[in-house]
């Protein structure tokens, strides 16, 4: 199967040439294919979240290049960038980043109506994917009427709206206690069983061991694959 | 987007609604000020249908119409000259008085004296009986009072006013014009003269033999006597509308600061509001919202906000113009036109779009990453 993730030689620099320079990614290469399910292990500082973003099109690294199903994306505009964010990567955060004054619906429904569906396809789109993420009870609760477990299931559905290539999760895991950890990293095994490809940024070894693939990351260098 | 425009503007209801007074002041100022300022054009044209076709003529250095011509002296002799004036048909001479305190009846604008021979030059001119009759010869102290003046004061036919400490019989009440007659007392000239000690007129009205000719007839009037100004309707009117454009200047000028100013408040509550939340919009941006929808959605709140305040101002300032016609007693009139809603809400939309635009470009050149990490 092909590739659908391809990083070159990526080099991330924060304030390059300064007395502070911080080089947070060296000459990183990266494959995912479709279907796969990788973790992404590494210390905190080790540049693990900076590589996800990179892949995500939220932060243009400093050299290097990023192929999405084959298209150089830093060579799009930012708004173009946008774009692939929206139809081709879900995001997953440690923060979960839910919206606060959305229910959770809401939430689901707000990828979908910028991808330019109507008011009622998106929220028809959005109650399966709640369903799916076994929410379909919660569906007008707002943020802050929703235990950690609940929020990071949310975001999953969220993730999953536009059908995208990829869904990138960093920590996903971070604020949840082991058990309700545990039940997200089932739910992602699960969805990758139904054809979803993820990449998984943990510096947890058993969350990590729940992937087919574990990618190890030290001081912006991958150790071997 | 406008749902969500909605939804994220009344999250700080206290602010928008606060911002919206903002705008709606300044609006709301500018379409009652406007409105005044077009009222009191409509009404000094309608004031001039009066005299449509006739020349007025008064000396030259008193104070013209406004104040009642105040200083103005034209004899009987004067009278005969512009009688032999070769292109005149009619002289109709006439006293008028500024109302004063001592009437004690309410506000009345306008004491005006009037031959009574001349009733026929004055009812072709649109001033029709509401009630009663005209002052006809050989009346003194008899009086004809405006339409306002008569319903603001409960006065019907029969009764008496008072002017200068003299009693005189109200015979007829004119109807209803929109302008300055309304607010008047009409006394027959001879008594008027007696009462106030004038010995001359204060001003009249030719009018041509040729209608059509008046212009030319004024211009010939003014190269034959020095001493008196002759002004035409069209004189008029243009005189008029130099100090209604001037009025209205000032006034929609003066306005117009104060809308700014709350345009200016508009871009205070949307930097604030953008700020707060700065985590949701670097999430919308992160599943996919592009800098341009970003800018949109808060372009498009800043100018609901102001749209709002706009539209409130409107109907608020509207309201109020009309109503300082009561309040005034009918001395002044508003009148909102279109040209003032429409440019009320073109103003609104404008401030709206200024004024949002420098926070939407800050919220649309956030950065995702930086945005998300900011608690």
């Amino acid at each position: 199967m092909s590739n659908i993730i391809e990083v070159k030689d990526i080099k991330k620099v924060y304030n390059p040439g300064m007395h502070n320079e911080l080089i947070v990614l060296k000459d990183v290469d990266l494959k995912i294919k479709k279907g796969e399910m990788v973790a992404l292990l590494g210390p905190s500082g080790s540049g693990k979240s900076t590589l996800l973003h990179a892949i995500g099109c939220l932060d243009r690294p400093t050299s290097g290049k990023v192929f999405i199903e084959g298209e150089d994306v830093y060579k799009l505009s930012d708004d173009e960038l946008a774009l692939i964010r929206r139809r081709k990567v879900g995001f997953i955060f440690q923060q979960f980043n839910l919206i606060g004054v959305f229910t959770a619906l809401e939430n689901v429904e707000m990828p979908l109506r910028l991808a330019g569906f109507t008011k009622g396809e998106a929220e028809e789109r959005a109650k399966k994917l709640l369903n799916l993420v076994k929410l379909g009870e919660r569906l007008n609760h707002f943020p802050r009427q929703l235990s950690g477990g609940e929020l990071q299931r949310v975001a999953v559905a969220r993730a999953l709206a536009n059908e995208p290539l990829i869904v990138l999760a960093d920590e996903p895991t971070g604020n949840l206690d082991t058990q309700t950890g545990k039940e997200i990293i089932d739910l992602m095994v699960g969805l990758n069983k139904k054809g979803y490809t993820f990449l998984i940024v943990t510096h947890d070894t058993v969350i990590a061991k729940s992937a087919k693939r574990i990618i190890k990351i030290k001081d912006g260098k991958i150790l071997g694959g | 987007m406008i749902d969500l425009a909605l939804k994220n503007i009344f999250r700080q209801k206290t602010r928008t609604a606060l911002t919206i007074v903002g705008i709606l002041i300044g609006i709301g100022a500018v379409v009652a000020l406007g409105s005044i300022s077009e009222g009191i054009y409509t009404q000094i044209t309608e004031e001039m249908q009066f005299m449509a076709g006739t020349i007025m003529v008064y000396s030259k250095g008193s104070s013209g119409f406004m104040t009642g011509f105040e200083g103005s002296e034209i004899t009987e002799d004067d009278v005969e000259d512009f009688e032999d004036f070769s292109g005149v048909k009619e002289v109709v001479p006439f006293v008028m008085r500024m109302g004063e305190i001592e009437i004690g009846m309410g506000p009345a604008m306008l004491l005006i004296g009037v031959d009574p021979e001349d009733v026929e030059f004055f009812k072709s001119r649109g001033t029709d009986l509401e009630a009663g009759r005209e002052i006809v010869v050989g009346d003194t102290y008899q009086a004809l009072i405006g339409y306002t003046y008569a319903e603001m004061n409960g006065l019907e036919v029969g009764d008496p006013v008072e002017v200068k400490k003299n009693s005189f019989e109200i015979v007829g009440i004119i109807e209803s014009t929109d302008a300055d007659i309304d607010n008047s007392i009409i006394l027959p000239i001879d008594t008027m003269m007696d009462v106030y000690n004038m010995d001359n007129y204060r001003a009249l009205f030719i009018t041509p033999e040729d209608v059509s000719k008046v212009e030319i007839l004024s211009d010939d009037l003014k190269s034959s006597f020095d001493d008196f100004e002759f002004i035409t309707t069209s004189d008029l009117v243009k005189q008029m509308s130099q100090i209604v454009d001037m009025i209205r200047f000032f006034t929609i000028g003066i306005s117009s600061i104060a809308a700014v100013v709350g345009g200016l408040g508009v871009m205070n509550t949307m930097i604030m509001s953008v700020l707060e939340r700065r985590r949701e919009i670097g999430i919308m941006k992160a599943v996919g919202a592009t800098n341009r929808y970003v800018l949109t959605q808060i372009l498009i709140e800043s100018v609901l906000i102001s749209l709002i305040g706009g539209l409130v101002g409107i109907l608020i300032g509207g309201l109020g113009s009309y109503s300082l016609r009561f309040i005034s007693g009918g001395l002044a009139t508003a009148k909102v036109t279109v040209n003032l809603v429409a440019g009320g809400l073109l103003f609104a939309m404008f401030l709206g779009l200024v004024g949002g635009l420098y926070p939407a470009w800050k919220a649309a050149k956030l950065d995702p990453i930086e945005a998300i990490r900011y608690e």
